[in-house]
């Protein structure tokens, strides 16, 4: 229940929309009708159910979690071993199966943290302003100064090798983002009459921001979190390839794709095929998050 | 011209704070964070004496800020550690492979730059028409490919089966003897155009292909994606449609005016995917064998050479902010509205 701002003639800029019940069902309408956004979703879906059924599902789920079988080593895809079998004699298809768990843990965990951290502070910078707002956004700008994942990269060579510590890292270097985008939503929202008539009748600022704006900025972290899903995937990926993740003999697909890299000119399903199941991951999840920019958040909130 | 005036200095203040910053959290990383930093410095092989000798270098027993005021001095002298594997000055081995590393993100970022935008606007222009889709859907893959996986499917198609492109180093080693390059800049590129060494410049040019492209698919796409949606904001404003009734050709509205006006949030991106392309480095260096800064990190990384980690860390990450303070005020220089912010 919100006196319309338009009609009393002050600050015209749309909000971001709540998450309603009818907002839910129309972004479900979209996506049903849209066949792109369709691919994306049933994708991730496959990605969830690997994820939690997958050792009931994989053909070798031994070998999908390590155990070799050096003797059946490079056998290229046939009947029995669907995408073949690696350096090592696993099967590939399980190591890629199993390893969806890895892949969908790393950025749920710190996409959780990152927004933990940076959708508060920056609800506290947007709203506060003053000093506050620029000692918050001094220290965003400083971590956003760094490449993202050069930090994530000396944070884990400074701490030693694990997928804790890349997961930890990763979620470092990426706090900032939902400082900013909070602090954006906040900033516009400050001054609506709605803000102002709560805190008239003696709401404290706590829990207008908890109640208030913390709610209108569902839609955009919404979105960016899918996104970077994806990305954190990659960055995932990417620190596992080189050695700074996840450690062997787990499937993880980035260091799958390393082992198998010197095999690559003829045994090239060992690393050519994790590789794509990481760009097909990355694929739904951009272009699920674009297809909800698009009906949740058509005015950008940077 | 006094609020761009303000606005450049303010921007010069603000870069000098963050790099204060950025150096504090390399110190932090490398001194405070490890368990025992002296041992890190020293590497595994070393004796008692030795790590003990490293820790009253470091100055571990002293107080955190009198640590970090050392620390400060010797990155700002030029000193910045030495290399556990080579044995040599950190510094020296970044200067060293500075030229290579740039030489490809020159090519890189030149490639994603120029596709990018001639893509964004013919897509922005042709809305809707088959080649807007086969452009958004080539940008989203460009967005969502690993760098790594791209690398070895070029090597894959380009090399194994059709034979097209080599796929290791910056040029063929026989070379070396037969035409050898001589070191102007440290760009192959350059240094074979000027001498008139087009042996070595065909060969040059052919080895750089394949890594430039890997390097150049994420920025690309990401290039396009933003070139177009400013595109369309601003084909549809009301001065475009004035320029169209005036009579001006089309190619020139879309091509001079409503790109000027593009260019802007595009400034903005090209920032962004420079911290994406500079990280992409490690991986194309690596699986290409180029001999650059890339390579040597990921090398250091393997084989935990600290002081190299930290030294190439806290010069990748100035470079990256100097660069994108050019950018901003490039930004600023193009849009007179940023400096009146």
């Amino acid at each position: 229940m919100q006196i319309s701002d338009t009609a009393v003639g002050k600050d015209r800029t749309p909000a971001p929309q709540r998450l309603s019940h009818r907002r839910l069902r129309y972004t479900l309408h979209v996506i049903l009708r849209d066949p792109l956004a369709l691919f994306s979703v049933l994708i991730i879906a496959l990605l969830v159910f690997l994820a939690l059924f997958g050792p009931w599902i994989a053909p070798y789920p031994e070998q999908g979690k390590g155990r070799t079988d050096v003797p059946n080593r490079f056998l290229p895809p046939s009947r029995e071993h669907w995408l073949g079998t690696d350096q090592l004699g696993r099967d590939v298809l399980s190591r890629i199966i199993i390893g969806c768990r890895i892949a969908l843990q790393a950025p749920t965990v710190v996409v959780i943290l990152a927004v933990v951290i940076g959708a508060p502070l920056g609800a506290l910078a947007g709203y506060f302003g003053g000093w506050v707002d620029n000692l918050i956004m001094r220290l965003t700008d400083l971590f956003l100064a760094f490449p993202s994942l050069l930090l994530a990269v000396t944070i884990v060579a400074a701490v030693g090798p694990s997928l804790t510590n890349a997961m930890i890292a990763i979620a470092i270097s990426w706090w900032p983002w939902y400082t900013r985008l909070v602090r954006g939503v906040t900033l516009s929202l400050r001054e609506r009459y709605f803000v102002e008539a709560a805190r008239s009748i003696g709401v404290s600022s706590g829990a207008i921001i908890l109640r208030h704006i913390l709610p209108n900025c569902v839609t955009p972290i919404l979105v960016q979190a899918t996104i970077d899903f994806g990305t954190v995937i990659l960055a995932e990926g990417s620190l596992a390839f080189l050695g700074l993740g996840t450690q062997p003999p787990a499937p993880d697909w980035g260091l799958m794709v390393s082992q198998g890299r010197s095999y690559i000119l003829d045994q090239w399903w060992i690393s050519t095929l994790p590789g794509l199941a990481i760009f097909v991951s990355v694929l739904a999840f951009n272009l699920l998050g674009d297809t909800l920019r698009d009906v949740l958040d058509p005015r950008q909130y940077r | 011209m006094l609020a761009k005036i303000d606005y450049i200095l303010k921007r010069l203040a603000m870069s000098a704070l963050v790099l204060l910053g950025l150096s504090m959290i390399t110190f932090t990383l490398a001194r405070v964070v490890p368990s025992d930093p002296a041992a890190l410095y020293v590497g595994p092989h070393a004796r008692r004496e030795q790590v003990e000798a490293m820790r009253v270098k470091l100055g571990l027993d002293r107080p955190l800020h009198v640590q970090y005021f050392y620390y400060l001095r010797d990155a700002l002298h030029g000193d910045l550690g030495i290399s556990i594997a080579t044995k040599r000055p950190v510094v020296q081995e970044i200067t060293e492979r500075l030229p290579s590393s740039l030489e490809l993100l020159a090519a890189g970022m030149s490639i994603a730059t120029l596709f990018g935008i001639l893509l964004g606007v013919l897509s922005a222009r042709l809305q809707g028409s088959p080649f807007d889709t086969l452009v958004r859907i080539f940008s989203l893959v460009g967005v969502s490919l690993p760098a790594f996986w791209l690398a070895l499917l070029l090597q894959i198609v380009f090399y194994r089966k059709l034979g097209w492109f080599p796929i290791t180093g910056r040029i063929d080693t026989a070379l070396r003897f037969t035409h050898p390059i001589q070191r102007i800049t440290g760009f192959y590129l350059i240094d074979t155009l000027v001498t008139r060494n087009w042996v070595a410049f065909k060969d040059a040019a052919w080895h750089i292909v394949l890594p430039a492209v890997t390097l150049a698919a994420y920025p690309m796409g990401l290039i396009a994606r933003m070139t177009r949606a400013t595109m369309l904001e601003v084909l549809s404003q009301d001065y475009i449609r004035t320029a169209r009734a005036y009579g001006v050709r089309e190619w020139f509205v879309v091509g001079v005016y409503a790109l000027k006006n593009s260019l802007g949030p595009t400034l903005t991106v090209l920032g962004l995917s420079l911290a994406y392309a500079l990280t992409g480095t490690f991986f194309v260096e690596m699986i290409f064998n180029w001999p650059g800064l890339g390579t040597f990190t990921t090398h250091s990384l393997l084989k935990v050479d600290y002081p190299a980690i930290m030294g190439v860390t806290l010069f990748a990450a100035v470079g990256y902010v100097t660069i994108n303070l050019i950018v901003d005020l490039l930004q600023a220089w193009i849009d007179p509205r940023v400096s009146l912010e």
